[in-house]
C-alpha cells in the first residue's frame, strides 16, 4: 500500500547505498528522520528498534524510495550523509535530538530545535516521559556565543528584520558575515507528537497551523495522506474544490510575501500596504468558499467539507479579474523598480545543483531554471487537466525568486478560474463513513507518503498507521526547513549585513514550517 | 520692541515655540502623505482630522518610563539632548526673511554647513553611547552616508555662490533679486537683478534635494535608522522621552533641509502678496512635501549602492555644473 519502496541498509553501507541511489537519478533528499518501534506497538507487534529514515525522491521519474536503517533502541548510530547530502544536515540534527539517534562524524551535533541544556531525553520516542525532562538553561544555544559573545549580532527574533520568531546569530567583520548560525526553533510546538496523540480527524485542525500564512497544501496532504490510508476514492467535484482552496491560499500567501515580507525589507511601503489591501480580495473569496480566512479545516479525508456557495463562480471572476489587472503594476513597481532591482539582483545566488542538493525547493529551486514542481510532477489531481505550467526563471538570485512567484500568482488566478468554469456536478464529499463517528474511524496498518506543492516548497506527510484511530508516526517535511538551511549556506558562504533581511525574504521561510 | 529682541527670536519666532508648531503639524503632514499613498486614512481620530494626533503621542511618550541599558555610558541622556541643541542651531542660520534671522554673517553658508557635518558624529555618538551593537552600526552608517552627501552637497554651493557674490543665506536670497527692504510684497523676478537659482540652475536643485534628504535620512537614503537591517539604527536604546526628542529633531532638520533649498534656489521668503516670513514657511512646505512625497513612494537603498550613486554620479555631476556655470557666466557676462 505504501506509495515508495522501501530499501533497507546497514549504517556500515548506508553512505554507499546513498551515493548509488543519488547516481541513479535519486538526487533530491526529502528529509531524514526516524520511526520508534517499541515491543509493544501494534505495526510490528514485538519489534524492538529504530529505524532511521531517508526518503529519497527522483525527480525525473517522479519515485520515491526510502532507506531504512533498523537500529537498536538502546545506542542507535548512524554515519553522516553529509557528503552524499549537504541538504542533511539539519535532518540529522533534529533525528538527534528528538529521536536520540547519535550521527557519526556530523560537523555540528548541537541541538537545533531544542533547547541546548535538554537532558537526553527524546521527545519523539515512544516511551518518552515529559517528567524525566530537565534543562540546563546556561549551557549557551549557539556555537558562536561560546567563543565571542562581544562580537556576535543576534540578528534573531526582536529584530524586525528577521520574519518572526526565527533568525542568526552572526560573526561580522564590519558588514561583511564571518560566520552565521541559525537560531530556529522558537515556534516548535511539536506538530509531529501531537499528530501522534490525536486522531485523525482532530489532525485537520492541528496540521493546518503547520503555517499559518499557507494552512490549505497542509491539510491537503493529509487528507490525501489517510484517503490512501483508507483507499478511498475522492469525488471528482472534491478534487477541483480542493484544487481551488490551496490556490487561493497559494495567492494569498504570496500576496503576503511580495508585501509585508520582500517589500518590508526595503521598507518599501506602497507595496507592502497595497498587496495586503489586495489579498483582502483573495480572504473574502476564501471566506466564502470555507467560512475562514486563515485556518481553514475545509478539506477532510474524503472530500471537502461542503459544497461550493451560491455565486461564488461571480465573486471570483470580479476579485480575481482585478487581481489580475493589479499584477502588471506590482512587477513594474516591485521587481522594474531600480533601487529593489539592483538589492535582488545576485542576492543569495544558488546554482541548480547547489540549490537540489541543499534540498531548496519550491520557488526558490525554480528560481534556478530546475522546474521541479510537486503539483505536476506528483501527478496532483486536475493540474495537468487544466494544462498547469511550471513557472521557472534562471537567474537563481532573489530577483528570479520573485519573478517565479510572480508568475506563480498569474498560474494560481488561471487555474482557479479553468477550475471553476469545468466545475463537475455531483457530491463534493465521499459518502463513506458515517462523519459522527469521525473521531473514532480506524485506519488500517500501513504506511504512505503523500506530498504536494505548499507555497513554499515540497511538503510531505509520512504517515504511519497502526490500526487504530491514532497515528502511529506523523513525519511532516516542511519546505522552509530545508530553505532555511539553504539561508545559512548562503550566509556563510559571504554575504553582508544589510542584505540578510532580503535574503531571508526572497526566500520566503515560514518559521511555523520550518519548525513545525 | 519686543518682537524685534533677540530673545523673541529665539524662543517663540522662528525659535521654540514655532519649530515646536512647525514639527507638530509636519509630523501629522507626514503621517497623512503616507497614508493617502498607502490608501489608508491616517490618523483621524484626535482633534479635526487628527491633527492632534502628535500632541496625543508625544505626551504618551514623555509619561513614559525610559530605560537606561546596563551598560549605556553615563553619557546616555546627554547625546540626544546635544544632537537636538545642534538641529536648534541649524535652525538658527536659516533665514526666515532678512529680519526673522537669529545669526547671520558673511560666512553662515560655510557655518551651516559645518552645523550639517557635525550632525552625523553625534548620530554615531548616540549609538556608541548606548552600549548597542545596531546603535554602533547604525552611527558607522550615518557616517558613511555623511562621506556620500557631504561632498556633492558643498559643490552643489559653488553655483549658488558664484551667482549671488555671497557666502550669506541673506546675501544669496538678495543675490535672486529680491528686495532688500522686508515689507516689499514685490518680487523683481526675470529683471536685471536677477532670478531665482532654481530656474538658472535645475541641476544643482536637483541634486541639493537629494544631498538634503541624504542628509536628513529621508528613503531612499534612510540607511542610519533602516529598521529592517540595523533596528533602528543609533536610536535602538532609546524609548520615552528622548526618543519623542530624537523624532523632534528628525521632524525639525527635515524642516530645515526644505528650508536651506528655499533659500538657496526658490528665492527664500519672495512670495508675491504675501508676508516674507509667511512665504518662506508657505515655500518650505511646499519643497517638504515633494520630499515627503518622495520618501513615501520610494525603497531603502543598500550601502554599497548609495556611495557608488553618490560618487560615480552625482559627485561629477555636480563638478560638472559648476563648470557649465562658469562657461555661461563668462559667455553671457554675468559676472
Amino acid at each position: 500500500m505504501a506509495s515508495f519502496e522501501k530499501i533497507a541498509a546497514s549504517p556500515e553501507t548506508l553512505v554507499d547505498t546513498m551515493r548509488g541511489l543519488k547516481a541513479s537519478g535519486f538526487t533530491f533528499l526529502e528529509f531524514m528522520s526516524a520511526v520508534d518501534y517499541i515491543p509493544k506497538n501494534r505495526v510490528e507487534p514485538g519489534a524492538n528498534r529504530i529505524d532511521a529514515t531517508y526518503m529519497l525522491w527522483n525527480p525525473a521519474a517522479n519515485e520515491q524510495k526510502m532507506v531504512v536503517v533498523p537500529l537498536s533502541r538502546d545506542n542507535p548510530s548512524v554515519p553522516t550523509v553529509m557528503p552524499v547530502w549537504e541538504g542533511a544536515n539539519w535532518h540529522e540534527r533534529e533525528a538527534h535530538e528528538l529521536f536520540g539517534i547519535d550521527i557519526k562524524g556530523h560537523p555540528n551535533p548541537r541541538h537545533l530545535l531544542l533547547a541546548e541544556g535538554w537532558n537526553d531525553t527524546y521527545p519523539l520516542r515512544k516511551d518518552f516521559n515529559v517528567d524525566d525532562v530537565e534543562i540546563d538553561w546556561n549551557v549557551p544555544t549557539s556555537k558562536l556565543a561560546e567563543g565571542n559573545p562581544e562580537r556576535v549580532y543576534h540578528f534573531a527574533v526582536q529584530h524586525p528584520g528577521a520574519h518572526g520568531p526565527q533568525g542568526f546569530d552572526l560573526l561580522l567583520n564590519g558588514n561583511t558575515i564571518v560566520d552565521a548560525e541559525a537560531r530556529i526553533g522558537y515556534v516548535h510546538r511539536t506538530l509531529e507528537k501531537i499528530g501522534e496523540q490525536r486522531n485523525y480527524y482532530q489532525n485537520i485542525l492541528n496540521m493546518e497551523r503547520g503555517c499559518i500564512m499557507c494552512g490549505m497544501p497542509y491539510i491537503d496532504v493529509w487528507a490525501r495522506a489517510v484517503e490512501e490510508l483508507l483507499g478511498v476514492e475522492v469525488p471528482e467535484k472534491a478534487k477541483y474544490l480542493r484544487l481551488i482552496a490551496v490556490e487561493l491560499n497559494r495567492l494569498s500567501s504570496h500576496l503576503l510575501w511580495m508585501g509585508p515580507q520582500q517589500g518590508g525589507d526595503f521598507a518599501y511601503m506602497p507595496v507592502m500596504m497595497w498587496a495586503i489591501g489586495d489579498r483582502e480580495k483573495v480572504l473574502d473569496l476564501l471566506e466564502a468558499l470555507t467560512g475562514g480566512r486563515i485556518t481553514f479545516a475545509y478539506i477532510r479525508p474524503g472530500g471537502v467539507r461542503w459544497d461550493i456557495p451560491e455565486g461564488f463562480r461571480d465573486m471570483a471572476e470580479k476579485n480575481l479579474r482585478y487581481l489580475e489587472y493589479r499584477l502588471p503594476m506590482y512587477e513594474e513597481m516591485m521587481f522594474r523598480q531600480p533601487i529593489i532591482k539592483e538589492r535582488l539582483t545576485g542576492l543569495g545566488k544558488l546554482t541548480p545543483g547547489e540549490a537540489v542538493g541543499l534540498g531548496v525547493s519550491g520557488p526558490s529551486l525554480r528560481a534556478t531554471g530546475v522546474a521541479h514542481d510537486t503539483r505536476k510532477d506528483a501527478h496532483i489531481p486536475i493540474y495537468e487537466d487544466l494544462g498547469f505550467r511550471i513557472v521557472t526563471q534562471t537567474g537563481g538570485d532573489g530577483w528570479a525568486r520573485g519573478m517565479v512567484r510572480l508568475g506563480e500568482m498569474k498560474e494560481s488566478i488561471r487555474l482557479i478560474l479553468d477550475a471553476l468554469d469545468r466545475l463537475p456536478p455531483g457530491n463534493s464529499e465521499a459518502d463513506l463513513f458515517n462523519r459522527k463517528a469521525m473521531p473514532w474511524m480506524k485506519v488500517p496498518v500501513g504506511e504512505t507518503y503523500a506530498v504536494t506543492e505548499s507555497c513554499r516548497g515540497r511538503l510531505g506527510i509520512h504517515l504511519v498507521s497502526d490500526g487504530t484511530n491514532k497515528a502511529y508516526r506523523t513525519k511532516i517535511r516542511g519546505p522552509s526547513f530545508s530553505n532555511m538551511y539553504a539561508v545559512e549556506h548562503i550566509l556563510k558562504k559571504g554575504s553582508y549585513l544589510y542584505d540578510i533581511p532580503a535574503l531571508i525574504g526572497s526566500m520566503d521561510t515560514c518559521p511555523a514550517d520550518m519548525d513545525r | 520692541m519686543l518682537a524685534d529682541s533677540l530673545l523673541f527670536k529665539l524662543f517663540v519666532f522662528p525659535g521654540t515655540v514655532f519649530s515646536f508648531i512647525i514639527v507638530l503639524f509636519l509630523f501629522w503632514w507626514w503621517r497623512k502623505i503616507g497614508a493617502s499613498i498607502q490608501s489608508r486614512y491616517g490618523p483621524k481620530h484626535v482633534g479635526p482630522a487628527g491633527t492632534l494626533q502628535t500632541i496625543a503621542d508625544v505626551v504618551k511618550l514623555i509619561t513614559k518610563e525610559s530605560i537606561v541599558p546596563e551598560r549605556a555610558s553615563r553619557w546616555f541622556w546627554f547625546m540626544p539632548v546635544f544632537s537636538f541643541v545642534l538641529s536648534f542651531l541649524f535652525l538658527s542660520l536659516i533665514p526666515f526673511s532678512d529680519h526673522w534671522v537669529i545669526i547671520d554673517f558673511d560666512a553662515s553658508l560655510i557655518m551651516l554647513f559645518a552645523v550639517m557635518a557635525i550632525e552625523p558624529l553625534f548620530i554615531f555618538l548616540v549609538g556608541w553611547v548606548s552600549y548597542n551593537k545596531y546603535g554602533v552600526a547604525g552611527g558607522e552608517r550615518a557616517g558613511i552616508q555623511m562621506l556620500a552627501y557631504e561632498v556633492f552637497l558643498a559643490l552643489t554651493f559653488v553655483p549658488v555662490i558664484m551667482l549671488s557674490h555671497s557666502w550669506s543665506l541673506v546675501g544669496i536670497v538678495y543675490g535672486q533679486g529680491v528686495s532688500p527692504t522686508w515689507a516689499s510684497p514685490v518680487l523683481h523676478t526675470f529683471v536685471d537683478r536677477g532670478v531665482w537659482f532654481g530656474l538658472v540652475q535645475p541641476l544643482a536643485l536637483v541634486l541639493s534635494i537629494i544631498a538634503v534628504m541624504m542628509a536628513t535620512e529621508k528613503k531612499p537614503f534612510n540607511l542610519p535608522h533602516a529598521e529592517p537591517e540595523v533596528i533602528y539604527g543609533s536610536s535602538t536604546e532609546y524609548g520615552g522621552p528622548f526618543y519623542a526628542l530624537q523624532m523632534l529633531s528628525q521632524f525639525l532638520m527635515g524642516f530645515l533641509g526644505a528650508g536651506l533649498i528655499t533659500t538657496l534656489y526658490l528665492g527664500g521668503w519672495a512670495l508675491p502678496s504675501v508676508p516674507p516670513a509667511l512665504g518662506f514657511v508657505l515655500k518650505t512646505l511646499v519643497v517638504g512635501t515633494i520630499i515627503i512625497w518622495l520618501e513615501h513612494s520610494l525603497p531603502a537603498m543598500r550601502v554599497p549602492h548609495l556611495l557608488e550613486v553618490a560618487w560615480r554620479k552625482l559627485v561629477p555631476l555636480a563638478f560638472l555644473n559648476i563648470f557649465i556655470t562658469l562657461i555661461i557666466m563668462e559667455v553671457l557676462g554675468w559676472a
